[in-house]
Order: C-alpha cells, then sequence, then structure tokens
C-alpha cells in the first residue's frame, strides 16, 4: 500500500508546487524607490496641512476642520497601506481579510451611537438627569 | 490484487488525489508567512477599532464644547506632529531597508534598520515626556476634578454683580451644561481643600503681611475694615515686583475667594476650578488639582489607546533589535529568509503608523 500513499504526496507536492509559483512569482513584482520618495514627501505634505488646518480652521469652522483632517488622515492611511504595505501588489491576495474588516470596523461604532450619541442629542435639557 | 490491477488503482486515485488536489488545498497564494501576518494584522485592526470606535461614541455623546480641548488636558501638537514625522519616517526607512536587502544591499539595508530603531526611540522619549506632563499634572484616570458644576449654577442670574463674571466665556462654556453633569458635593469638598493646602504655602508671604495688619488692628481693639483691607492688597499688589511675590499675590486671591475671607460670598467649587485652571496656566510649578470636565474619560481614552499602541511601537523596537544584531553579526545578507523576515516586520510596522496616522488627529488635532 505505499504506491498511493507515495501517489498522494507527489500529488501534495504538486499543489505545493502551485504555491511555489505564485511565490516566486510574488517576488518578481516590486514598487521602485523612486516611488516610496514620492510616498513619503506626499505623507510629509498631508502632514502639514492637517496641522496647518487646525491652525487655521480649529476656532473658526470645526466641522471644516474636521472634514479636511479626516479626509487627510484617510488619504495617509491609504498611501501608506497602498504603498509601503504592498498592497497595490497583494490586494488581489489578502482583500479576502481586508473587506470583512472595512465593513465590521465601522459597524462597531454604528451599532453603539444610537445608545451612546444620539439618545443623549435628543433628549432634551427638562429631561436630563 | 494482481500486478495489473494494482497499477490500475494506483493510477485511478493519483488522478483523484491531483485532482482533488486542485480544489481543496489550493489556498490564497500568498505566502504562509504573510497569510500569518495579514491574520494577524486583521486582528490588530479590530483591536483598535474597539478602542477608537469607543473613543469616537464617547467623545460624541458628551455635550458639544464640553469634551477637554487639548490645550485643556496638556497636549501639545507640536509634540504630536514630530511623533507623527518620525513615525512616518520610520515607515518610510523600513520600505527601504526591503527595497536594499531584495537588491542584496546588506551594509544600506542594516543602516536603514538602525535608522529606523531610532527613530522608534525617539518616538517612545517623546511619548514618556509626554506621560511624565501628564503625571505630574495630575491627569490620570480618576485623578480629575470633572464634576464641580452644581446643577443650580443653570438657572443662575448673571445680571448680579457677584455673579456677572460667570457670562465670561470660560466659564459660559461649562455653565450651559450645567445640570447635565452628575454633581458630587463630596468630590467638590476635597477638590476645594486639595487647592487650599496647595496654595496656603505659597500665598504664605501675602498671608503673613494681612495677618500682622489684623493683629495690630486687634491690639487696638478693633476689626480691619473691608476699605482698610481693600488698600493693604493694593499696596502688596503694587509692591509685587519679582515673579515669586505675583505668584504669592495671585495665590492668595484665589486662596481668599475660596476661603470666604475676600469680598463678597465664598466661591463655588466650580469657580475655583476655574480660577485654579488659571494658576496653572501661568504658573506651570504650581501643579494644583485641575478641573477638567469629562477629564476622567478623557484620560481613559487617551492613555488606553496611546498606552497600546506604545506597547506596539515597544514590540517593534525589540523586533528590529534583534534584527539590528542579526546585522551586525554579517547575517543580514540577501536570501529568502531575510528578505521575507523584513517585509513581514514592515507590515506590521507599518501598520502601527496607520494607526498612529488616525490617533494623531483624533486626540490632537480636533
Amino acid at each position: 500500500m505505499s504506491e498511493p500513499t507515495h501517489a498522494a504526496e507527489s500529488a501534495h507536492e504538486q499543489s505545493l508546487g502551485v504555491h511555489g509559483q505564485a511565490h516566486d512569482h510574488e517576488h518578481e513584482q516590486h514598487i521602485p524607490d523612486s516611488t516610496f520618495i514620492k510616498v513619503f514627501g506626499a505623507l510629509l505634505v498631508f502632514t502639514a496641512i492637517s496641522f496647518a488646518a487646525n491652525q487655521i480652521f480649529a476656532a473658526k469652522n470645526p466641522v471644516v476642520n474636521f472634514l479636511i483632517i479626516g479626509f487627510v488622515a484617510c488619504c495617509k492611511a491609504f498611501l501608506v497601506m497602498y504603498f509601503f504595505m504592498h498592497l497595490k501588489i497583494d490586494w488581489r491576495k489578502v482583500f479576502v481579510f481586508l473587506i470583512p474588516i472595512c465593513i465590521l470596523a465601522p459597524m462597531v461604532i454604528v451599532v453603539l451611537w444610537p445608545d451612546m450619541v444620539l439618545a443623549w442629542r435628543l433628549a432634551s435639557p427638562d429631561t436630563a438627569p | 490484487m494482481n500486478r495489473r490491477g494494482q497499477a490500475l488503482w494506483v493510477n485511478v486515485m493519483t488522478a483523484a488525489s491531483v485532482d482533488e488536489a486542485k480544489y481543496t488545498q489550493r489556498g490564497i497564494p500568498v505566502s504562509n508567512g504573510k497569510l500569518a501576518i495579514w491574520l494577524f494584522l486583521v486582528t490588530e485592526i479590530m483591536f483598535f477599532t474597539g478602542l477608537i470606535g469607543t473613543y469616537i461614541v464617547l467623545r460624541m455623546g458628551t455635550p458639544e464644547g464640553a469634551w477637554p480641548k487639548p490645550s485643556d488636558v496638556h497636549l501639545s501638537e507640536a509634540l504630536g506632529a514630530i511623533n507623527t514625522f518620525v513615525l512616518i519616517f520610520s515607515s518610510f526607512t523600513v520600505v527601504m531597508a526591503h527595497s536594499a536587502i531584495s537588491r542584496g544591499e546588506s551594509k544600506k539595508c542594516l543602516n536603514y534598520i538602525a535608522i529606523t530603531f531610532l527613530c522608534g526611540v525617539v518616538f517612545m522619549g517623546i511619548k514618556a515626556y509626554e506621560y511624565s506632563a501628564k503625571f505630574s499634572h495630575g491627569i490620570m484616570p480618576g485623578y480629575i476634578a470633572d464634576n464641580l458644576i452644581d446643577p443650580s449654577l443653570r438657572n443662575i442670574d448673571t445680571r448680579q454683580p457677584e455673579t456677572m463674571h460667570l457670562e465670561e466665556p470660560e466659564y459660559a462654556r461649562f455653565i450651559k451644561e450645567a445640570g447635565r453633569h452628575p454633581y458630587d458635593p463630596g468630590a467638590a469638598q476635597w477638590f476645594k481643600a486639595q487647592v487650599r493646602q496647595k496654595l496656603t504655602p505659597v500665598a504664605q508671604p501675602v498671608l503673613e503681611q494681612v495677618a500682622a495688619a489684623e493683629a495690630q488692628a486687634k491690639e487696638e481693639q478693633r476689626l480691619l475694615t473691608a476699605d482698610e483691607r481693600k488698600a493693604l492688597l493694593a499696596r502688596i499688589r503694587d509692591e509685587s515686583r519679582s515673579e515669586e511675590q505675583k505668584k504669592a499675590f495671585e495665590c492668595y486671591q484665589v486662596l481668599a475667594a475660596l476661603t470666604g475671607s475676600g469680598p463678597g460670598r465664598p466661591a463655588s467649587a466650580f469657580e475655583v476650578g476655574i480660577m485654579s485652571n488659571k494658576l496653572n496656566e501661568t504658573y506651570h510649578d504650581l501643579h494644583l488639582p485641575a478641573f477638567i470636565p469629562y477629564g476622567n474619560l478623557w484620560a481613559s481614552c487617551y492613555f488606553a489607546m496611546t498606552g497600546f499602541h506604545a506597547a506596539h511601537v515597544m514590540g517593534g523596537l525589540v523586533v528590529f533589535g534583534i534584527i539590528l544584531i542579526h546585522g551586525l553579526r554579517g547575517r543580514l545578507v540577501k536570501n529568502a529568509w531575510n528578505v521575507s523576515m523584513l517585509e513581514l516586520t514592515g507590515l506590521y510596522w507599518h501598520f502601527v503608523d496607520v494607526v498612529w496616522i488616525f490617533l494623531f488627529p483624533l486626540l490632537y488635532l480636533i
């Protein structure tokens, strides 16, 4: 009965071979250093924008301040994840983990919102404790 | 089973296994290491989402304008921005280190790793400085006076001379929400006692001069009149030229308002809180207990978020320290293991950077 076992092993090796090829292929693609330098520069510019926006709008218009700073933070996170974390290359391979997270993370806030935020905002000052 | 039958059975089984393997054993086309680190990072994302999400709902759930501003809790935007730069730069050097090792440039890679390690140390140094400033100002969960606002302030008549100052923005900001805050008379008494205990030694020179004037009036078998007291204090104020004398005089004024020995009614704990905050802003070495509505909630969120983030930075520093030793021993050469190890460590470090990218504006800016 040793031959069938051997056959199964060779089948397994064959399947690993598929992985091996994928793994090699993974290293074929790369992002050039010049791109990393540009991304680093963009991240610095974005940090300066959020700092400056806070100096200008924090007192005058907090909503505009929040929108600018929130947008800039999302852009910065995108740049780091897309280029530095290689999602530009690996997105097709790891999106199965990231898509559920993109749904679940906002859900954490959404499910707490009615009790923790809306309940207070809707309560009139007379009914407040 | 004869030989021919055996061969046929083997062929059928082999074909079946290959076919089955194609569909059952084929996973995501990434290396095991990358699969593991991404699974780990996904759990980490949910962990920090819990912390950041809780902070957002708690903050949005407080009355408008009542949540502590960065200046209320002694947070420096400039220090936060420097730390952001440091982490972004370290992310850049990690990615360059990975790029260098992929090309076989070991020396360059080692230099980039050393810079990354240094950046991590600088980040932790700034964080430690920030934490020590919080501790010295008593900004810790459970140590902040955050419920001094008496609900009776809600309907106070601010047209009276005694309460007119409550119309000023710094008071009005809190009075507007008075009544929605829990009020604890015990905490208010404790706060007043703490401020009194800290102010008394600083205001001692002024207290002595006032006591001397009172003793002299007693010798003349009378009490110090309000006008005499007023004139005495005006003289002390005019004669206060050095920083120490000015500090002593200002501390005395708060002390007099607190105890009721000055003109008018004794100040409420809420008013003492505003006055002691002003003194803290002017004289950084006073370290009076801070009055910060929602301060304890803020401090819990701040220490939980930045503390866990700092723990992650520490974890990264340990790994970079090991890689640095590995490189100094000449083992950081181009091979599959080193390239993969640097890529996976880099993924973790970039994640730590991404978390800070959100923590910085949430805590220091907005």
